[in-house]
């Protein structure tokens, strides 16, 4: 009993901590362009493809080079799509621009089909096999998603506090015009934005290659749970939106085991429209809520005491 | 000689006159299929307009609307043994209920927010709809009966086809009376300001809820019109793609456009099949063409190429002269 | 005269600041109350309050004697009290016949889009008097030649007019006027006071906030000074302008400025 609910704790912070990337690659884009990437899915998918059909299959490569080539291809295929789309389309109607990108992301899937084939690819021996401890049987894989995550958000934290590209970003994401005025090229800052967060697609597609398989539909459930997990987070925070997922993957993964596993994926929406209605901060609100109740209480007692 | 304006006032008499006579051109089963598609799609966009063409507002759950219309409408007359006919009483209660069901988020959820509400949304109800027993999961329904009037059946495409084309000529009119109605510039009111429409006495929330509300009635009746021309359904009609499709026909038809609705809707259905012959790349083909469409003519196909060729002008004046 | 509007204590803290502290106007039948005070003094929050745009946090509004504190801006619109914006808010890809008939939608029509579709012959009936109505008014605020044209290309100046024109649709008892004649020159505006006054005489009472004191003087009766959220003077424009609370106020600020840098 208590090697399941490790192994279910487990699985659940691995897939809340790949809904967390998830919601981190859009909400980079969200911050720098005020758009949606409805396209990440098959960016994700991309990601895949690359990874084990072209780099490892067609071209041979050994794991560890595909992982790195695939992620480099996958940069400039986000500074590509920053030109043709992103910053011709950043002062059009929301609708058009989430239309566009939704667009994109059917042409990627076609492509796929033509280029990769119908059938779908797995890696070999590739973050497979099992560790076992406590009773527990864990997918390396999991592990590795989890390892990998948290490495990628440290990066992330470091590139944002310490570097004048991370710090300029940030400055677009609070306000483009001031940042505009104050010399920092938002064209600019939208390339790199795209690139970074083409590259976390990229490492998703790879780390979630032996979960899924590479197939057109690999990431149609993990696109759309990051937005859920951005919302329940609270929306444009990044560590809203890591808390977002982490909470979503357990809640997730618990709520498979006590509800019939017919609504196990209708959870995540359910949970979603619900923080929309009641805290449509996320959990950033329900945190600032908190801390107002206890300020508003300090504040009587002391009066009480006075 | 009749300037442009007057010309336009027909207008309308010449699309349905088309719209009947296109049969007669159209032969073989699988076109009048998609033609009969084609004018579900617009009855749908119709109704879509006055949300996200007039009032501004994303919504991406259209799809789940039209599927619940199909489901209800099939289930009530397969598993009751409804007549398809008593069967739309259902329909439009569900219509109206899911309409307001979804038009009271949309007072709290805004912008991107609302169009990820109803994506979720239509998941939610792809998701049951697939996993649930009595919904047939996703083998979906088959077997559903065809309407009929006094024992005549819509059971071929050129009956179905204009038992279709009466229901879309009937829904242009209560749209057209409503777009030109004290409601049409409320929608495009609340688009506009709706701090204003607030200080003119107007309850704005009344307002959404009316837009989702008749939207989603559309819906529903055009997917109960869907089930039982199709006589088979399954969850996997109902994808988020489906409501992104009824955007895009909004889109190619110009935002707001009442007509553009129509061709928007015909394009969307045609162009797919037009392409197919090409084989293996047409889907690729299609998804670059609708990107292109939409990337370079945001106000719609015809909006834009007479802005292109400087016609637009051209016309405006015409008819200020007449 | 019987007060036609009333607020008692009035009050609006956002957080710890507090925006508007215990204001108490009366605004009587037949007069054209002003409102003024510096930039920040929280005059327009005060009209907000009035109009349900914003929730007060403490204090009451009356109209006619009936409480309206709290009510839905629509509710509050609805009872006959009208307002135009400091930043024009206007239906842009209407036209302006058809941003007054919206005005006058909630006076005019009744009744949600069934009943509508069923009843097409009094749908027509209403149409045709809100239209009348809206001509009516256009002829009144002069802006006939524009009718057809939509209200996002007029001209600044014309947009205020036509919101003014918009809030009479409602038929209200009383207008309250942000800031009327910000950002006009000085042909429109007197073009706009004398608009102003042709609405007072035909019976409609003005609440105005205005910053331009040739406007407010030459045709209010009575003007209450707002300062950082209080109100510090009362009276007719005669007694306002030798309140020595009110020049401080106005020139104090600056003179203690100016101390204060070359200190």
């Amino acid at each position: 009993m208590q090697g399941i609910l490790l192994q279910l704790i487990v699985s659940g912070i691995a897939m809340g901590f790949v809904y967390a990337l998830v919601a981190v690659e859009y909400t980079l884009i969200w911050n720098a362009c005020g758009l949606l990437n409805f396209s990440h899915e098959k960016i994700i998918m991309l990601g895949g493809y690359v990874f084990v059909g072209t780099c490892i299959t067609a071209l041979g490569m050994s794991n560890i080079m595909s992982a790195i080539l695939t992620i480099i291809l996958l940069g400039i295929f986000g500074a590509l799509i920053a030109v043709i789309i992103f910053i011709p389309l950043r002062n059009q109607t929301r609708l058009i621009a989430v239309v566009a990108t939704v667009m994109l992301g059917q042409i990627l899937n076609e492509a796929a089909v033509l280029v990769w084939g119908p059938v779908a690819l797995m890696p070999k021996n590739f973050l497979s096999g099992v560790f076992t401890f406590m009773g527990a049987t864990v997918a390396k894989s999991y592990v590795y998603i989890i390892i990998v995550a948290v490495i990628i958000i440290a990066l992330l934290e470091l590139f944002f506090k310490k570097t004048k590209p991370g710090k300029g970003m940030t400055c677009v994401s609070i306000n483009k015009t001031a940042s505009a005025l104050m010399g920092i090229n938002v064209k600019v800052s939208i390339v790199i934005t795209l690139i970074l967060s083409f590259m976390i697609c990229g490492v998703l597609g790879i780390i979630t290659a032996p979960i899924f398989t590479v197939k057109q539909q690999m990431a149609t459930m993990i696109a759309l749970k990051g937005f859920c997990a951005g919302v329940i987070g609270g929306f444009g925070s990044l560590p809203a939106a890591i808390a977002g997922g982490l909470v979503l993957g357990i809640v997730e993964n618990i709520a498979g085991v006590v509800l019939p596993a017919v609504f196990k994926d209708a959870v995540a929406f359910a949970l979603m429209i619900l923080f929309m209605l009641f805290s449509p901060k996320g959990l950033v609100g329900v945190r600032d809520h908190v801390r107002n109740l206890q300020e508003n209480r300090k504040q009587k007692k002391g009066k009480v005491n006075i | 000689m009749k300037t442009a304006r007057e010309w336009k006032k027909y207008f309308p008499v010449f699309l349905m006159l088309l719209l009947a006579v296109i049969p007669a051109f159209v032969t073989g089963n699988y076109y009048r299929t998609v033609c009969c598609q084609a004018m579900l799609y617009a009855i749908v966009a119709l109704g879509l307009n006055f949300i996200v063409g007039l009032s501004g507002l994303m919504t991406l759950g259209t799809a789940a609307i039209y599927g619940l219309g199909s489901y209800v409408s099939a289930l009530f007359c397969v598993k009751l043994g409804w007549n398809p006919w008593a069967a739309l009483i259902p329909v439009l209660i569900s219509g109206w209920l899911i309409g307001k069901g979804l038009g009271y988020p949309s007072l709290r959820v805004q912008g991107v927010y609302l169009s990820l509400a109803t994506i979720g949304f239509n998941e939610i109800v792809r998701n049951l709809l697939t996993n649930l027993e009595w919904t047939g999961s996703g083998t979906g329904i088959r077997n559903i009966p065809v309407y009929e009037i006094g024992g005549f059946a819509f059971d071929t495409q050129i009956r179905s086809y204009y038992l279709i084309y009466a229901v879309l000529l009937l829904f242009i009119v209560i749209a057209w009376k409503i777009v030109n109605s004290r409601w049409g510039r409320a929608f495009k009111a609340v688009k506009d300001n709706p701090d204003a429409l607030e200080v003119c006495g107007i309850n704005i929330a009344n307002v959404k809820i009316t837009a989702f509300t008749l939207s989603a009635i559309f819906a529903v009746v055009a997917g109960a019109m869907y089930a039982h021309f199709n006589r088979y359904i399954t969850p996997a009609t109902y994808t988020t793609d489906l409501s992104i499709s009824f955007v895009v026909m909004l889109i190619i038809g110009g935002l707001g456009n009442f007509w553009g609705c129509i061709y928007g809707a015909y394009i969307v259905a045609f162009l797919p099949q037009l392409l197919r012959p090409i084989g293996l790349t047409y889907k690729l083909i299609y998804a670059v063409i609708i990107m292109l469409l939409v990337v370079f003519f945001p106000n719609g196909i015809f909006h834009d190429i007479r802005r292109y060729l400087g016609l637009h002008r051209v016309l405006k004046k015409g008819g200020e002269e007449g | 005269m019987s007060i036609l509007l009333e607020t008692k204590n009035l009050t609006k803290r956002f957080g710890g600041l507090e925006a508007v502290k215990d204001v108490n106007i009366q605004v009587k039948e037949r007069e054209i109350h002003a409102l003024i005070g510096p930039n920040g003094a929280g005059k327009t929050t005060t009209l907000s309050m009035i109009n349900g745009t914003l929730r007060p946090t403490a204090g009451e509004v009356l109209f006619l004697g009936q409480e309206i504190t709290g009510k839905p801006t629509y509710v509050v619109a609805n009872l006959g009290i009208g307002r135009t914006f400091q930043n024009i808010k206007q239906f842009g890809s209407l036209t302006v016949l058809e941003n007054l008939m919206v005005g006058g939608m909630s006076h005019y029509n009744k009744g949600g889009v069934l009943h509508m579709l069923l009843h097409m012959k009094e749908t027509r009936h209403m149409e045709e008097a809100v239209e009348e109505k809206a001509k009516e008014i256009l002829s009144r605020i002069g802006m006939e030649a524009f009718e057809k044209e939509y209200a996002g290309n007029l001209p600044y100046g014309r947009q205020k007019v036509l919101e003014l024109g918009r809030a009479l649709m409602g038929d209200p008892r009383l207008i309250l006027l942000d800031e009327p004649a910000a950002g006009l020159n000085p042909s429109e505006r007197a073009e706009f006071v004398e608009i102003l006054k042709n609405v007072y005489e035909s019976g409609i009472d003005l609440f105005l906030i205005e910053h331009n004191m040739d406007v407010v003087m030459n045709i209010s009766h009575r003007i209450t000074v707002l300062n950082f959220g209080r109100q510090i003077a009362e009276g007719t424009p005669q007694e306002i302008a030798n309140n020595e609370t009110v020049i401080k106020a106005y020139l104090g600020d600056r003179f203690s400025e100016g101390k204060n840098r070359r200190g």
